[in-house]
């Protein structure tokens, strides 16, 4: 009887943790709603905040109140809520990707960033910016190059780390290596570049969220929308692969396909959202390790939790990046760096031993 | 189910590691792989379970080839248990057993599949450490772990690399009665690898000696476990005499030649 009331009482331990990971989850989506509500009612413009959420019901029910002005409008709705969601999908987009690396890749130091294919993604943006070669053109030049060097970088990575049977340790090697020469090539340009091109570079590097538009969405939105939900599906695959090749494998996951296929995935996500605001690096790398240490490691809960902390950081560092010194904005992934790092480093103190 | 293993051989790159080996597995068979270090016992483990791919030869499992079966298939048939285990990131014990349902869910567990995590923690006695973080206990609980993780995975062979080679005497006859009580009752194999002769001599059905990356000697306990076949495989003088009817083993030291 007493066994039979110890069993018990281990499923609903089980069941209660689960729970504290939902509510962890509601948490983070409230926040998350609370802030973007805030972010859109300040900024550099003066208006009331009933002004501002009266341009949003406006927007979205024609009918239901009337606008306050042509200004307002054109500022909360083309401005101030695009660049909300802006810093919300690219925020969850950078974060999951880093949950996803992380695993997949076997090493808590895997994000985009670490993998070069952000120094891929800057190395395109230069190349469109100091020389004017792109393939893309108009008004998308720097971007187009930006995603499709990112992705370049990418495959590089898996094609050349393949013929040595794509281990984890190989994609980070030839990551590391091709971020170096990325870089590399980056500064080259710099060098020998006019100095409003060179600064143009860098401020494309530091990362913006001030391109982010209902027109940028447009690309952005939809890949997210499809990728994210793959690899939350997948992240069950990622406890398996935590725990060793050998151990996937002998509990049915074909270890070396899903790595490719969740590094590609995990790659476009990346590409398609830096591409757009430069590099926020510090998001992908801290956010899944902020989800892990308060909720643990299984990557069913980490991988759409850690979406959320990234969006909901991303989402404050940007309200803190644009009104701290007014009219100043500074940088988002200067911004990100400010906010995140002493979060993550108490944490890491804090933390209990074993459980990175 | 049946394992048939016929003109094995692998090799890591240019190094011979199995030079032939043939092996039948009957179901409801508890069979040892003895041999000195570096022999071939874990290599063969993995060639059965698929996770190397041997060179030449076949592995059937009722009559099927391995090298045709895909791997959640190979998954639903045979469970591992390899010899250390560790998880990069926080993973509780729960959730460790859990992958063993692996290969029968995707994405949601069940409460069928809770139950059977429980099962599977109950039967090894450590339902205790169910909230526990599997890197936070020992090695030896560790291994308790992964052998319940396999036990999870309800398959009809079981594959033990060194699966109690962690543990105390205490907890290697538990598991050792475990494994024996699975064979017995659920009529499933298992297959592990032992080093101490005589856990292998009391418990196995079968026991085969690897020697050089062949069968040295198979057959039953008494029958292989005999003085002279110890010392040509390990190298050892030992004194044989029987306990319960079984081969009983005293080392006695080892032989230079």
């Amino acid at each position: 009887m007493k066994q039979k009331l110890d069993c018990q009482n281990v499923l609903l331990d089980y069941r209660k943790t689960h729970l504290k990971k939902v509510f962890f989850i509601v948490l983070l989506v409230v926040s998350i709603i609370v802030f973007s509500s805030f972010a859109i009612t300040v900024g550099p413009l003066e208006m009331t905040t009933k002004e501002a959420y009266q341009v949003v019901l406006h927007k979205v029910i024609p009918n239901l109140v009337s606008s306050p002005g042509e200004c307002i409008e054109n500022t909360v709705w083309f401005v101030r809520v695009p660049r909300v969601i802006t810093s919300l999908v690219v925020g969850f987009s950078l974060a999951v990707a880093g949950a996803v690396m992380q695993p997949v890749l076997r090493n808590p130091m895997a994000s985009p960033f670490t993998l070069g294919i952000s120094s891929g993604a800057g190395f395109g943006a230069a190349l469109a910016i100091i020389l004017g070669k792109s393939i893309g053109s108009g008004s998308y030049h720097v971007v187009a190059n930006a995603f499709f060097f990112s992705l370049l970088t990418s495959f590089a990575i898996l094609l050349l780390s393949k013929r040595k049977g794509t281990t984890p340790e190989m994609m980070i090697l030839i990551g590391i290596a091709l971020s170096h020469l990325f870089t590399a090539c980056t500064t080259v340009m710099q060098y020998f570049a006019d100095s409003w091109a060179t600064a143009e570079v860098v401020f494309w590097m530091v990362g913006s969220l001030s391109k982010g538009t209902w027109q940028t969405l447009k690309y952005m939105f939809p890949v997210a929308l499809i990728c994210i939900p793959f690899l939350i599906i997948k992240a069950w695959d990622l406890n398996s692969i935590s725990a060793g090749d050998d151990a996937a494998k002998s509990l049915g996951v074909n270890v070396e396909k899903t790595r490719l296929i969740l590094m590609i995935v995990a790659s476009l996500v990346t590409s398609i959202t830096i591409c757009f605001t430069g590099t926020i690096g510090f998001i992908g790398l801290v956010a899944p390790h902020i989800t892990r240490m308060i909720g643990g490691g299984d990557n069913r809960f980490v991988v759409p939790a850690s979406g959320l902390v990234g969006a909901l950081l991303l989402a404050i560092s940007d309200i803190v990046a644009m009104n701290i010194i007014p009219p100043v904005v500074i940088p988002i992934g200067v911004m990100t760096s400010f906010m995140g790092v002493p979060l993550f480093i108490f944490l890491i103190v804090r933390m209990k031993r074993g459980s990175l | 189910m049946k394992i048939q293993i016929k003109d094995l051989e692998f090799s890591y790159s240019d190094d011979k590691v199995l030079k032939g080996i043939n092996l039948n597995i009957l179901p409801g068979e508890c069979l040892s792989i003895l041999g000195p270090n570096g022999t071939g016992k874990s290599t063969l483990i993995k060639c059965i379970d698929g996770l190397l791919k041997p060179q030449k030869g076949d592995i059937k499992i009722d009559g099927q080839n391995i090298k045709d079966l895909r791997r959640e298939q190979i998954a639903k048939k045979l469970g591992y248990v390899p010899q250390s285990s560790a998880s990069l990131f926080p993973l509780k014990v729960f959730d460790m057993v859990l992958l063993g349902r692996s290969p029968h869910i995707t994405w949601k567990s069940t409460k069928t599949d809770q139950n059977k995590v429980l099962k599977a923690l109950k039967m090894l006695n450590i339902e205790n450490l169910a909230m526990k973080n599997f890197n936070e206990i020992s090695g030896g609980q560790q291994q308790k772990v992964i052998i319940a993780r396999a036990l999870a995975q309800e398959t009809d062979i079981l594959l033990l690399d060194e699966a109690t080679s962690n543990l105390d005497i205490r907890h290697q006859l538990e598991v050792m009665d475990i494994i024996r009580k699975l064979v017995d009752n659920l009529g499933i194999s298992a297959v592990m690898i032992v080093h101490d002769l005589n856990i292998a001599a009391r418990y196995s059905d079968k026991i085969i000696i690897l020697n050089e990356g062949k069968v040295a000697v198979s057959g039953k306990p008494e029958d292989v476990l005999t003085k002279d076949n110890i010392t040509s495989t390990y190298g050892v003088e030992v004194s044989v005499s029987k306990i319960d009817n079984k081969p009983c083993i005293i080392p006695l030291k080892a032989k230079y030649a």
